[in-house]
């Protein structure tokens, strides 16, 4: 396959680069690694790493009765909360100054009243690494330096500017709940705590980046997801040698089990519902600091094409909305395509009506249909780009410009035949049906060699490129979760939840490949039942009556 | 000895890439009934047909069954030796490739009668070839999954294919039933054993169920789905064309034409065509993948991705070169290459049992004298 | 090493756009270069031994798309050409259409009647082997005129003649029961059955008088000539022998089961020279063949039933149930005459088992056919056939009884 040669020569390319850039990065770099027993040393030490940057704060306090001991609160100024650092840090050590003798107290004497009664916060660790103190101190946190002692305490006071939680942009939904992710990983992680109230919730933290210490966390429930999988993220994510991580997208390649599939094998969303119900089929967060985009994995084809709010709508209405998500699917995939083969190789596909419709409008089209296609849908992706990289307020503009003032004119210039302006925004739009972007970005690239295919075999080309799809699709893994699951291979169980959705009270099991490790979901027989008509005092409208 | 192919596939799979691999030349050309005078019998030569071959598949797998894990090249090595054993398995091989060179130009042979007279059939041999080593390259696992979908597929077509065109059927041109007594029955039977005896790869399958066990079940089932959707649409030809029906050169694709429902639900042959592409793509692509890890087998080779898409070369260039016309491939379908399959699938059938036999009775006398 | 690498891609690259520009010439067709050819006529040419053919063929920019308006233009192209084949005679047409006319759409196969009679074999290849040619084509024999008058023949209410006639055969095959609608399945199909003898539809042109240009501003030619598709041709073996009118083709369907519907006229009071009008429902026939003594004999049961649609004079079906059934019993005799009259015709004017009572016995004693075969011809003249019809009807409509017109003095 053509994917595939590419795949190799890119492999090749990239392994080369690999070998030389093994010296990148600049971890700060100080002679020794531990802190020494000297203040002033350390002190030069941390300035020195920081460059004497303008936003770090060195305070000198001074521990017990004067002279006493000289304390040095180190943090970096717009990272932490000043307010609580000077009332659960510098306060109770000044108040010392008139209580303590810091002479009759021995090093550790002291290290343990600083740490045990004095500082009054929750999250206080002792550190001897003059590495780890420094992360701690660009990470946001307060250091504490003991003149005299060679360890340090370190502090969790962050507070800084952030973004509230606010309603997810990329994913919408009527009913459901409005809350997304934030930029902030602790954030990020107590959303979904608040939504798993149990200690099986286990959130395991790594941190990626050798410049950017960027914290990563994968999430899965103990005894749902299975062990294999977790190891295996485990695994994925402590490879990762690289200086920055900035977003979920870019960890993403690294976790991926096909890197030149056009195809996204993890799930990215904004939404703490969608991530705690993939968390009860088995399957595990991957969350990231810095970016509201949580990856969930291992994923199926299907899942791309589902939305939470399947799940809270009733199961009629979103199994019927299902299934027009998929029939857009192949829309957006193949429209276009049988237009160009249909109207240049197979016209006796058409009804006689339709047909001489198609030929009258195409009368004096100078371009051959699959150039039309071609430039129309090209010109539309240019549209599309357009309209969501623009401020807001140029937004109606462009849709006028674009879609009135332009498709207008090219049919009435003749230049193109309004049928094919019917056909490309029927895919345009049903592109947009597609709940997760990632997919739907990969469909629409593959839009273009399909329709080429069309133009050059007509339907034959079609099933061509279709099969060649299908295959490639089929031939992938995430996570070792075969990929078109539950279609190829054929899982009867998992139809429930994937081509339609039964009521929340059949479904019984979680996914087959995902929930393994405990598939039973709920207690059987959970169906409602109208209480018996002798006991329905209050309404006696006979319609409520004796449905079982 | 590293593991050639790791995949495993289920017993509903294994059923129905059987299935699809007995229908798929059934839907571009039907032999038996182009072989037959009297057409309103050819459903009792589908029947007869399946009747032979319910014992030949139980055979096959039973056979496979007694060697866990091996294929029906490796396990003829074991029977018959490394000399006999690997001649047994080229001739098998020739097979494999023989009927991959079949559909091949068959499938092309139909797009340029059918749909696209002005394409060289190139065009349509070369993608199809490469369309199915890509999903053979993948491994028995992803082709078998796929071909799974794809039986659906290829079942939900055919049942509309034999149902729509009720308008045009007259049950009555099936009678009289038999008239012609059974020797106008032979050549359609042949026909049909010679496309079973494909059932071989049975042979080469059974290694890679996840449930051995329940193989024999699903062969039968194979042999009873595919030769009930091969009788049905003998029915439906004779019902729709009456005497004609030998005379087409396509005749399901002709049955399709005949659809036409309210003015518009017609004109879907061209559909049609695709689902007969999408599963002979599954059978080519099931072929290739038996033959090249027979070659490997063979030639103790390590793996056998590589010779794929050489193999998909070699058999469109030989699908090219081996038949002169249409009229040439039809004869060879209906006589030679019906009869030869049929005895090598016979030959080798006894070989092995034979083999089997004699290595059974010298353990007994051993056992028995020592 | 590494040359090769590229080269593989670059080998991939190169072939991607030799590939795209080679398809200019293959199956590619783009939609406003094709004629669509609506119906197809066969004739004998003006040279000895040559075939015209003639088809008509849509402009689709003289039909009206609501974009550029209604059009003031013949939405379609009447042409001809010849040839020593009909294929040969199609592929000359290319000489004379700018468009590459294609099949695909046609409905129609129209054989002139001259050309019917001198056998159609060596023309009905062609739309068998053609893979163009759909299957599901009405085959259209032409009384009287060349199948090119009827393939041009416009009608008042549809645009394009071969829309036209399709409606006006609809009709005529479902509301009346006097036309019969062959396919070139069915009809290919029945050339080929032992004992059967094809029918086709029957297409003609009657002369209506002249009407004022009844469309004002729209400069068409006023109609004189209109088609008419009733009836049906009977052919023996591929020539055609004669013409069925609408009784006997009503007749024929009777036998064969597909009367949909249509209008039976009976006396209504066997006194009275008054008649009613009874609306078919629905029918069914079985056709019995038997052997008696080696000698074949045909039962024909048809079933009918019907409603009451109309009568000329008073009626009260309530007064006595012998009424009613008088009825039932005087449209058996009506479907009885109109079975013997295609009877007749086939027997003795045609000698053409157009009824398919051989095949009929063929299927029903293989053996006994087998010794019939050779002089079915004159064992289907001597041919004995029963016809029994059931009736029965239903309904009377929204009225029980008829408008009674009282007499009145006169003053």
């Amino acid at each position: 396959m053509a994917l595939g040669i590419l795949s190799k020569a890119l492999k090749r390319l990239l392994s080369r680069q690999r070998k030389d850039s093994r010296a990148l990065g600049a971890c700060p770099s100080s002679p020794q690694t531990l802190l020494s027993r000297k203040l002033r040393e350390n002190e030069a030490f941390i300035r020195d790493a920081f460059g004497n940057s303008c936003d770090l704060i060195i305070r000198e306090v001074r521990f017990g009765i004067s002279p006493g001991i000289a304390v040095l609160v180190v943090h970096i100024d717009g990272m932490v909360d000043t307010a609580l650092v000077s009332e659960a840090i510098i306060k109770p050590i000044g108040v010392t100054s008139e209580l303590l003798e810091p002479e009759r107290l021995s090093s550790a004497q002291v290290q343990d009243m600083l740490k045990n009664r004095l500082i009054l916060l929750s999250d206080v660790k002792q550190v001897s690494d003059i590495a780890d103190l420094f992360h701690s101190i660009a990470g946001g946190k307060c250091g504490i330096i003991l003149d005299g002692s060679s360890v340090a305490f370190v502090c969790d006071v962050r507070g800084f500017e952030k973004r509230s939680v606010e309603e997810p942009m990329s994913e919408v939904v009527i009913r459901g709940p409005r809350e997304g992710f934030s930029e902030v990983l602790r954030i990020n992680t107590s959303l979904l705590r608040r939504r798993i109230k149990d200690p099986s919730f286990w959130i395991e933290e790594f941190t990626v980046g050798r410049v950017s210490r960027t914290q990563v966390a994968i999430a899965y429930i103990k005894g749902i997801a299975n062990d294999k999988v977790v190891q295996e993220a485990r695994d994925r994510i402590t490879r990762i040698d690289i200086d920055s991580i900035q977003e979920s997208g870019q960890l993403e390649e690294y976790l991926e089990d096909a890197p030149f599939s056009p195809f996204p094998t993890i799930l990215r969303t904004e939404r703490p519902d969608r991530v705690t119900g993939a968390l009860f089929e088995g399957r595990i967060a991957i969350l990231t600091d810095g970016t509201p985009f949580v990856l969930i994995a291992p994923v199926t084809f299907l899942l791309f094409l589902t939305s939470p709010e399947d799940y809270y709508e009733r199961f009629f209405i979103a199994s019927a909305v299902r299934l027009l998500r998929y029939a857009s699917f192949f829309i957006a995939l193949l429209l276009p395509a049988l237009y160009v083969a249909v109207t240049t190789f197979h016209q006796e596909m058409l009804p006689t009506p339709l047909v001489l419709a198609i030929a009258a409008q195409r009368e004096g089209v100078p371009f051959p249909a699959i150039f039309e296609a071609l430039l129309m849908e090209l010109s539309f992706e240019i549209l599309r780009e357009a309209a969501v990289r623009l401020p807001k307020i140029y937004g109606p503009a462009i849709s006028i410009v674009g879609v009135l003032i332009l498709g207008e004119a090219a049919v009435r210039a003749g230049l193109v035949s309004s049928a094919m302006i019917i056909v490309v925004a029927l895919t345009a739009i049903a592109s947009f049906v597609t709940p997760i972007f990632s997919l739907s970005i990969a469909v629409r690239l593959l839009r273009f060699p399909i329709i080429l295919l069309a133009g050059t075999l007509g339907l034959f080309g079609v099933v061509f490129g279709f099969s060649v799809v299908a295959i490639h699709l089929s031939s992938l893994r995430s996570f070792g979760v075969p990929f078109l699951e539950p279609i190829a291979p054929v899982v009867a169980s998992d139809l429930k939840d994937t081509l339609i959705r039964l009521p929340w009270w059949a479904m019984d099991t979680r996914p087959e490949f995902t929930g393994k490790s405990d598939l039973r979901r709920q207690s059987r027989g959970l169906m409602p039942r109208a209480p018996k008509p002798q006991e329905n005092k209050i309404s006696g409208s006979p319609g409520k009556r004796g449905s079982t | 000895m590293t593991v050639l192919e790791g995949g495993k596939i289920s017993g509903r799979q294994f059923m129905a890439v059987l299935i699809v691999l007995r229908i798929v030349p059934v839907t571009l050309v039907f032999s038996l009934i182009s072989n037959i005078n009297h057409v309103q019998d050819v459903w009792i030569a589908v029947i007869i047909g399946a009747v032979i071959t319910i014992p030949f598949a139980v055979l096959v797998t039973k056979l496979s069954l007694r060697f866990p894990g091996k294929t029906i090249i490796e396990y003829s090595q074991i029977l018959l030796g490394p000399v006999v054993g690997r001649l047994l398995g080229l001739v098998i091989l020739w097979c494999f490739l023989c009927t991959s060179i079949d559909i091949t130009r068959v499938l092309g042979e139909g797009y340029v009668i059918a749909i696209m007279p002005e394409t060289p059939i190139l065009a349509f041999m070369v993608m199809l070839a490469f369309m199915s080593s890509y999903a053979a390259r993948s491994g028995l696992e992803v082709t078998c999954r796929l071909g799974e979908d794809v039986f659906y597929i290829l079942v939900f077509v055919l049942l509309l294919t034999y149902v729509l065109p009720y308008n045009a059927m007259r049950f009555e041109n099936l009678r009289p039933v038999l008239a012609w007594g059974v020797s106008n029955l032979v050549p359609p039977v042949i026909s049909d054993l010679g496309f079973y005896s494909q059932f071989l790869m049975i042979g080469m399958l059974v290694p890679y169920l996840n449930r051995p066990e329940d193989a024999t079940k699903y062969a039968i089932y194979a042999v009873l789905i595919g030769s009930g959707l091969m009788a049905l649409a003998a029915v439906v030809l004779v019902a729709v064309f009456g005497p004609t029906a030998n005379s087409w050169t396509l005749p399901l694709y002709s049955l399709s034409r005949m659809i036409s429902l309210g003015e518009f639900f017609e004109r879907i042959e061209v559909a049609v065509m695709a689902a007969w592409t999408l599963s002979t793509g599954i059978k080519l692509a099931l072929f290739l993948w038996a033959a090249s890890i027979a070659i490997a087998q063979l030639f103790n080779l390590r793996a056998f991705e590589h010779l794929v898409y050489p193999l998909g070369a070699v058999i469109v260039a030989s699908g090219l070169f081996f038949f002169n016309s249409m009229v040439d491939l039809e004869d060879f379908l209906a006589k030679a290459g019906a009869v030869s399959s049929i005895l090598v699938a016979g030959v080798t059938l006894t070989l092995l049992y034979a083999a089997l036999g004699i290595r059974t009775l010298i353990r007994r006398r051993k056992g028995g004298s020592g | 090493m590494r040359v090769r690498r590229y080269m593989s891609i670059s080998v991939l690259l190169a072939i991607v756009p030799v590939v795209l520009s080679m398809t200019g010439c293959w199956s590619r067709k783009e939609i406003e270069d094709i004629g669509f050819v609506l119906s197809i006529g066969v004739d004998h040419a003006a040279e000895e031994g040559e075939i015209m053919i003639t088809v008509h063929i849509a402009k689709p920019f003289a039909i009206s798309t609501g974009v550029a308006g209604a059009v003031d233009e013949k939405p379609f192209w009447q042409v001809s050409s010849t040839g020593h084949t009909v294929f040969e005679a199609w592929r000359n047409l290319r000489q004379q259409s700018p468009r590459r006319p294609l099949l695909h759409h046609s409905r129609f196969i129209v054989f002139g009647e001259e050309f019917a009679r001198g056998g159609i074999r060596e023309a009905i290849d062609f739309f068998s082997r053609e893979g163009e040619v759909r299957e599901t084509n009405t085959v259209v024999v032409a009384k009287g005129v060349k199948a090119s008058e009827v393939v041009w023949n416009e009608f008042e209410l549809e645009r394009m003649p071969a829309e036209g006639a399709l409606g006006i055969m609809k009709i005529a095959v479902q509301e009346l029961s006097t036309a019969v609608m062959v396919t070139l399945n069915d009809f290919l199909q029945i050339l080929e059955v032992e004992g059967h003898e094809a029918v086709a539809s029957r297409a003609e042109l009657v002369r209506r008088p002249s009407f004022e240009d009844p469309r004002g501003e729209l400069k068409r030619e006023t109609i004189s000539v209109s088609g008419r598709e009733t009836g049906a041709a009977a052919f023996k073996g591929d020539k055609l022998v004669g013409w069925l009118d609408k009784t006997q083709t009503r007749g024929l369907q009777w036998v064969k089961g597909k009367v949909r519907g249509g209008i039976i006229v009976i006396e209504q009071l066997e006194t009275e020279d008054k008649l009613a009008s009874i609306e078919i429902l629905r029918a069914s026939s079985a056709v019995i063949p038997k052997i008696v003594d080696g000698r074949p004999f045909v039962l024909i049961k048809v079933g009918a039933l019907g409603n009451l649609g109309e009568t000329q004079e008073y009626f009260d079906p309530m007064e006595s149930q012998e009424i009613w059934i008088s009825m039932e019993r005087r449209m058996a005799e009506m479907i009885k005459h109109e079975i013997q009259a295609a009877l007749d015709i086939a027997k003795y004017e045609f000698n053409s088992d157009i009824f398919g009572f051989g095949a009929e016995i063929y299927r029903k004693y293989p053996k006994e056919w087998m010794k019939l075969k050779d002089r079915w011809d004159e064992e289907f003249r001597k041919l004995d056939v029963e016809i029994e019809v059931e009736t029965s009807l239903r309904r009377s409509g929204l009225t029980r009884r008829s408008i009674q017109v009282v007499r009145k003095e006169e003053d």
